[in-house]
């Protein structure tokens, strides 16, 4: 069993860990604790001492401790949404270089021609990125 | 388990109790703060003892198979503790009773909770304090707190009282997710219930009681409800589908009621579209307001040492 001094800041989530073992483990831990939270000056940092078989249970009991929001909220979406859209740049069996948009759903949206260089298919992905926001919608089946 | 001798708490609980009102006025002497890390230990040891004698009971009894729980336990912070002394004067420091703690999560269905808080306050009684008053089963998911649910075990050892939180991955995921929130957009948060929100939320003005802006009492209105409703319905339903999959036809009970498998099945489906939408929203509306809130949230810079 391990008593684990953690001084986390609640707003930026940086984090400070000292682990603290043995028999006598516990009580220095929480006498290192209570020696912070008396002297405390920043409202928004938080001393704890929490003990666990493990630092993996730790890290499961207290979750908030060890990731940002962001990763708890996007950890809590099904695997497939669990991120945004990318390019993907990628050299296929002609040695030739090519870029693809794959969704959040993991759906390939589009793929690029093909470049000669890597440096131009990432010029392409620029040039892509940049005028996608601005292009107008055109419906040619009408 | 043979329980060795616990301490003493420093003073009787009248003293600490005014210790506890000193600190949280803001008046209290170097002798106040001695005499409140003496009784901290004291709550300390008795938490320790408590999670060993858990560590040691062969779980998989009550769940019939086996099953990996994470175990952990902590004092409160001393500023949680005085906020809630502040919060509701009546209350004082020897009557709160989640000053020690222990927490368990692990992959449990809502029967699974139930057995094993059971099993915890067996624990409690049997082997802990065999003369001491019967612990405590408070069902927060029957009246969750601000969108919190789990289910808690209060018991006492040696005159002081501990607190088990029984929570399935679900729950403790969100209670993360919850307490997160209020770190980077505001403690008080934690305390809001649903109708708190709601007037904040369409508050003309922004309440100079409160500061809490509209926009983020609106996020919070909205986590509040993945608990009480999405992740409450889903836990009821999910192990009706697990178990029955395959029969869409079939009709079973649900409270009471006749539904059909296939009912059960559209209904989950339907509450994981909200909390998927919700989430999704809340992963959109983030990124605007942290920067507002601080300039370097989101950059964990954690190291562990």
């Amino acid at each position: 069993v391990t008593s684990f001094l953690i001084e986390y800041h609640r707003k930026t989530g940086e984090r400070k860990m000292t682990p603290f073992r043995g028999p006598e483990g516990r009580a220095k831990a929480l006498k290192a604790r209570l020696e912070a939270d008396f002297a405390r000056q920043d409202s928004d940092i938080e001393y704890v001492v929490i003990e666990s078989a493990s630092e993996a249970d730790l890290r499961r009991t207290h979750r908030r401790y060890f990731e940002s929001l962001h990763e708890l909220v996007e950890s809590s979406l099904p695997g497939e949404l669990n991120m945004d859209a990318k390019f993907e740049l990628y050299r296929g069996a002609d040695g030739k270089y090519r870029f693809r948009l794959r969704a959040r759903n993991g759906e390939i949206v589009a793929v690029s021609e093909a470049y000669q260089s890597k440096a131009s298919a990432l010029a392409g992905i620029e040039s892509t990125r940049r005028s996608a926001v601005a292009a107008t919608v055109v419906d040619q089946t009408s | 388990v043979t329980l060795p001798p616990l301490p003493a708490l420093p003073c009787s609980k009248a003293e600490l109790a005014r210790v506890g009102d000193r600190m949280a006025a803001g008046m209290a002497t170097a002798a106040d703060l001695d005499i409140f890390a003496l009784a901290l230990e004291a709550y300390d040891q008795r938490r320790s003892l408590l999670q060993q004698a858990l560590a040691v009971i062969p779980w998989q009894d009550i769940f019939h198979r086996p099953i990996a729980l994470s175990v952990s336990g902590r004092t409160k912070s001393i500023d949680t503790l005085l906020e809630k002394l502040r919060r509701s004067p009546t209350l004082k420091l020897p009557t709160i009773q989640d000053v020690a703690g222990v927490r368990i999560v692990g992959p449990m269905t809502l029967a699974d909770q139930d057995g094993l808080a059971k099993g915890v306050a067996g624990a409690f009684q049997a082997v802990l304090h065999p003369e001491g008053p019967a612990p405590r089963v408070v069902d927060r998911r029957a009246k969750p707190i601000a969108g919190y649910r789990a289910v808690h075990v209060i018991g006492r050892m040696g005159g002081l009282p501990i607190e088990v939180q029984i929570r399935t991955e679900m729950q403790a995921t969100w209670a993360d997710v919850y307490e997160k929130f209020a770190d980077v957009f505001g403690r008080p948060l934690r305390y809001l219930s649903p109708d708190e929100l709601t007037r904040i939320a369409n508050a003309a003005d922004p309440e100079p009681t409160t500061p809490i802006p509209g926009d983020v009492a609106q996020l919070a209105l909205e986590l509040q409800a993945i608990s009480t409703d999405g992740i409450a319905e889903a836990e009821k339903l999910l192990p009706i589908l697990a178990v029955a999959e395959a029969d869409l036809d079939r009709t079973v009970t649900v409270e009471g009621r006749d539904v059909k498998i296939r009912d059960v099945a559209e209904i989950v489906e339907g509450q994981r579209a909200v909390v998927v939408k919700t989430l999704q929203g809340i992963m959109d509306k983030l990124q605007p307001l942290q920067s507002e809130a601080t300039p370097d949230v989101g950059t964990e810079g954690g190291t562990a040492t």
